[in-house]
């Protein structure tokens, strides 16, 4: 009898256990099948959102923290959000916090206070690594945090203004701000940073199929500010830290970038053109690129992403953030599919 | 006034002139509190002089607060992010930056934003302050698209030698007030020092929890001496003020930012009338330095350097005209500016007025403006008549004129983003309207409409925010405002209201809507009862319609709507030679949560006791 308890009890839990992971199960909350659009807010407003968008229904919600938690706001310009484990996180600049919701029911589970100007974090290891400004002029740093309890548990220095985060090898691979750097941390060895010096205006990345790391720089400008159009894109071999290829764009721009499902197409944006590069065969850098496509009813271009599900290009339109923000959606072959609208200054997307 | 006795105009100026000089001297301790509202004509030498057919609304401020808590006395909407923090003002339907400030009759806008925090001026340093709506430019220059506000020290009234004012508050308010005034001959001397601090700890209500605001206490310091020396052919003044005001930037509710700064103002004018058989010379010379140091650290300071002429004469009965030119030098320094910038500005203009059978004046103004590479003509005509002129008035007015603004320092200089290809705003602005008084009734309406072009906005191109002449911008409205006063038994009650209608739209948007913080509807209501001229009771409520913070006017960035009463108990008592008044004003009556800017706390229900000494 007994035995007979314990086998039902075993038969049973795996049954639960391969229920997790059918596609059938109970619905994990409203917002579970759908795309987060972070509306990055207008600096000092602390008007930043998240709009939720139902990708098969089309169903659009807006401000969805601030009605599920019956919040007036969620943040002073939300630069970037982070889905893992069922937990979103969303990091206000402004605020000096991050705000740590359910990703599925938009629920707040605990907000980490105890940051300075905080940018953009990755996970590895089990645990979360967030960049931190800490202020202009000062040396950042890289806060290691406890994914469940939003805990700093260790804090690792870097140089100035980190801001984009990677992890691949066992290392962090953290851009600068208003720089030209890559700073890479050897977790193994967190006391030394190497220092790569790539092109102006380093700013977002992304890992492709074959473990390299692509680094977009927006370009710089000169001492009068005007614009040096030498925005660029970097592939970094992540086991040797070398640079292996460099792609001069000509142009200054947004310096956003997203990597599809498969990992091997890269796109990015130069005003309101969308290019696409293929990851894993070396271009022909003699041939200038051409656009896949046009997003041609933006105003200003303000962030990209790649549905993983679906390989859907969105683009966010910030509008100048005179306006609240739209989204456009795009096939992987560049047609035009329809456009919603979103918060002000659209500036990323997770895709839950 | 000491222009020549030749004409019914002077000898309206002078009549004028004595008339407001006693509604000075006896007014104040029986007004409710703590501003003198009233349509008064004429001030000093009149800023309105030359204005005719547009409105001028003077105010004697009293000693509480700063100039923009003339919202709570008015239906002027003042942008606040928060409270005792940032003021900027919003005059029909435009931006911060479309209102010209006139300091004794410089311009003192920064010239790095082109605007002013009206939250550092204390009232407490104020004697007359007009604001004049509508386009003013061909008179007061660059700036002047929505209005103009004027401050005004230059006659030093004989109030009383020693004044002394001392207020407490909710959450740590406190102010102190002496000012003190010497005669030496026909030198008159008044020195003026304020203090103030609110430690602005206020409660608020947070997803339903009452939580206290954090970080945004402010200290105020201001100081000020003036002279006037009056002579047979000179009236000559001069004024030093100084302000300084350190505070903590109050955070947006979902922030807990530590952001401190720290402003100083100093203005100094020193000014002379040279009256002869003929004509009127007028000269002055000003200087104005502004300096913010944002977190101890980031430092903008701006210097402006202004000398002016005019000279001023009458051409046969009727007409009076006025010619003159100002120079102005301007440079500034910033961490996000090359270098010291420096831009240079040289007016001429001539103001004519006629008076045509005693019952019609026409005013007309041309400014030729250059800025710089950049000339600007911008002329204005006005006039009214009056046809109805006996115990009762009846007084029909219009005016059209051309409105600019040139960039800022900002605009031009602010690295990364800077656009030095800029062109000035160019507006073109009608106003029509009509006034009827009697003895104790007075009504007044204004319709305007007016068009901005080429209308400056940051926004974002490539990463890098940028200045742009993006917008164009249409805007028509009416304003009115109505004051009756009668009789109960033995107390004098007295009713004022203020209503404005603005519609604001950006022409250049998909939607032509509502510009960003402008609201549609704004309402001031006053009403005052005095007893045996000793005591006051007034209670006001002032209303603003929703307003958004973006073109697409939806409900993401609507702030809702909010009115404010308050109710403000005073009475007078005179102990041999001193009087004292004794004044306790409750804000905010009905404790409302409300916001002015997006996610940034008010305070709700509050007390002020305050307290006026004179000798």
């Amino acid at each position: 009898m007994r035995h007979t308890l314990l086998k039902s009890l075993l038969v049973l839990s795996i049954a639960l256990v391969s229920c997790g992971d059918d596609d059938n199960m109970a619905p994990l909350g409203q917002y579970e099948n759908g795309v987060l659009v972070i509306n990055e807010g207008n600096f000092s407003d602390g008007d930043g959102s998240v709009t939720y968008y139902n990708r098969t229904s089309g169903e659009l919600d807006q401000t969805i923290f601030q009605s599920v938690n019956e919040a007036p706001a969620l943040g002073d310009v939300i630069q970037s959000g982070l889905s893992f484990n069922g937990l979103t996180y969303l990091i206000a600049n402004n605020s000096n916090k991050v705000e740590v919701v359910n990703s599925f029911t938009f629920e707040g589970q605990f907000t980490m206070t105890d940051v300075a100007l905080p940018r953009y974090m990755t996970v590895a290891n089990g645990k979360g690594y967030l960049t931190e400004w800490v202020a202009f002029g000062a040396e950042g740093k890289v806060a290691v945090f406890n994914l469940a309890t939003g805990e700093i548990e260790d804090e690792l220095p870097v140089g100035n203004l980190p801001e984009a985060i990677v992890f691949a090898n066992n290392k962090l691979f953290v851009t600068e701000a208003f720089g030209n750097s890559l700073y890479i941390i050897d977790l193994a060895n967190t006391s030394s940073i190497t220092t790569l010096t790539l092109g102006n205006g380093t700013s977002q990345m992304v890992l492709d199929a074959n473990n390299n790391l692509w680094v977009a720089c927006s370009g710089g400008s000169d001492i009068n500010f005007n614009p040096l159009n030498d925005g660029s894109l970097y592939r970094i071999n992540t086991t040797s830290n070398e640079v292996e290829l460099a792609i001069e764009l000509n142009t200054n721009y947004g310096g956003k970038i997203a990597i599809n499902s498969s990992r091997n197409t890269i796109y990015f944006y130069v005003g309101n053109s969308i290019f696409e590069i293929d990851a894993l065969t070396d271009p022909n850098l003699s041939e200038s690129l051409t656009p896949l496509f046009a997003a041609s009813e933006a105003i200003s271009l303000y962030g990209i992403g790649v549905d993983p599900v679906t390989d859907i290009i969105y683009v966010g339109d910030s509008k100048s953030f005179l306006d609240d923000g739209e989204v456009f959606r795009f096939d992987p072959d560049g047609s035009f599919i329809d456009s919603f609208q979103a918060g002000r200054g659209p500036n990323g997307f997770l895709f839950n | 006034m000491h222009l020549s006795e030749k004409t019914n105009d002077i000898v309206r100026v002078v009549a004028y002139f004595l008339l407001w000089m006693c509604r000075v001297m006896i007014l104040p301790a029986q007004t409710d509190s703590v501003v003198y509202l009233d349509q008064v004509e004429i001030f000093g030498e009149p800023v309105d002089k030359y204005l005719a057919g547009t409105t001028i609304q003077t105010i004697k401020p009293g000693p509480t607060g700063a100039l923009n808590q003339l919202s709570e006395q008015s239906a002027i909407y003042f942008k606040e992010y928060g409270n005792g923090q940032l003021a900027t003002i919003t005059l029909r339907g435009t931006s911060a930056s479309h209102t010209n400030v006139l300091w004794n009759g410089l311009p003192v806008n920064s010239p790095t934003l082109g605007q002013t925090d009206f939250t550092v001026w204390p009232m407490f340093l104020v004697d007359q302050l007009a604001v004049q709506k509508g386009s003013g430019s061909s008179t007061f220059g660059s700036g002047a698209i929505g209005g103009s506000i004027i401050l005004d020290n230059s006659v030093i009234q004989p109030d009383s030698l020693i004044t002394l004012y001392s207020a407490f508050g909710s959450f740590g308010q406190w102010d102190f007030g002496a000012s003190t005034q010497l005669y030496i001959g026909k030198l008159k001397s008044e020195t003026r020092l304020y203090k103030g601090t609110i430690r602005n700890d206020f409660p608020y209500e947070l997803r339903g929890v009452k939580v206290r605001q954090k970080h945004a206490s402010v200290e105020r310091l201001g100081l000020s001496q003036r002279i006037n020396l009056t002579t047979k052919h000179h009236f000559l003044f001069s004024e030093i003020a100084y302000v300084e005001n350190d505070r903590q930037i109050q955070p947006t509710i979902s922030s807990a930012s530590r952001d401190v700064l720290r402003t100083e103002n100093l203005r100094f004018l020193i000014s002379d009338e040279v009256f002869s058989a003929n004509f009127t010379q007028f000269l002055s010379l000003g200087y104005a330095w502004d300096q913010t140091v944002f977190n101890e650290t980031s430092v903008t300071a701006s210097h402006q350097l202004i000398g002016n002429y005019a000279i001023e004469t009458q051409v046969g009965k009727s007409i009076i005209g006025r010619l003159g030119v100002t120079a102005q030098d301007a440079w500034a320094n910033a961490e996000n500016y090359t270098e010291t910038e420096k831009q240079k500005q040289l007016h001429l203009f001539s103001s004519w007025n006629f008076n045509l059978f005693s019952r019609v004046l026409l005013s007309l103004n041309l400014r030729e403006a250059i800025h710089e590479d950049q000339t600007v003509f911008v002329p204005s005509i006005g006039g009214e008549w009056v046809p109805i002129k006996n115990f009762n008035e009846l007084k029909v007015r219009g005016q059209a004129s051309k409105g600019y603004r040139v960039p800022t320092f900002n605009d031009l200089f602010w690295n990364p983003g800077c656009n030095p290809e800029l062109s000035p705003e160019l507006s073109m602005n009608y106003e029509a309207g009509i006034d009827w008084a009697s003895h104790s009734f007075s009504l007044s309406v204004t319709g305007f409409t007016s068009r901005v072009d080429e209308w400056i906005q940051w926004v974002p191109t490539e990463g890098v925010w940028s200045p742009q002449n993006i917008r164009n911008v249409e805007i028509s409205g009416l304003e009115s405002t109505l004051s009756k006063s009668f009789p109960i038994a033995s107390w004098k009650v007295a009713v004022q209201t203020n209503y404005e209608y603005t519609r604001s739209r950006d022409l250049s948007a998909e939607k032509h809507t509502q510009l960003p913080y402008v609201p549609k509807h704004s309402f001031f209501m006053q009403l005052g009862v005095t007893g045996n001229k000793r005591t006051s009771i007034t209670g006001r409520w002032n209303y603003t319609s929703q307003r958004f913070t973006t073109l697409s006017n939806t409900s993401q960035g609507r702030i809702d709507d909010f009115g404010l009463f308050d109710l403000i108990f005073r009475k007078s008592f005179t102990i041999d030679h001193i009087s004292l008044t004794a004044q306790l004003a409750t804000h905010n009556l009905l404790d409302m949560t409300y916001e002015n800017v997006i996610n940034t706390a008010m305070p709700g229900r509050n007390y002020r006791i305050e307290l006026t000494i004179n000798y």
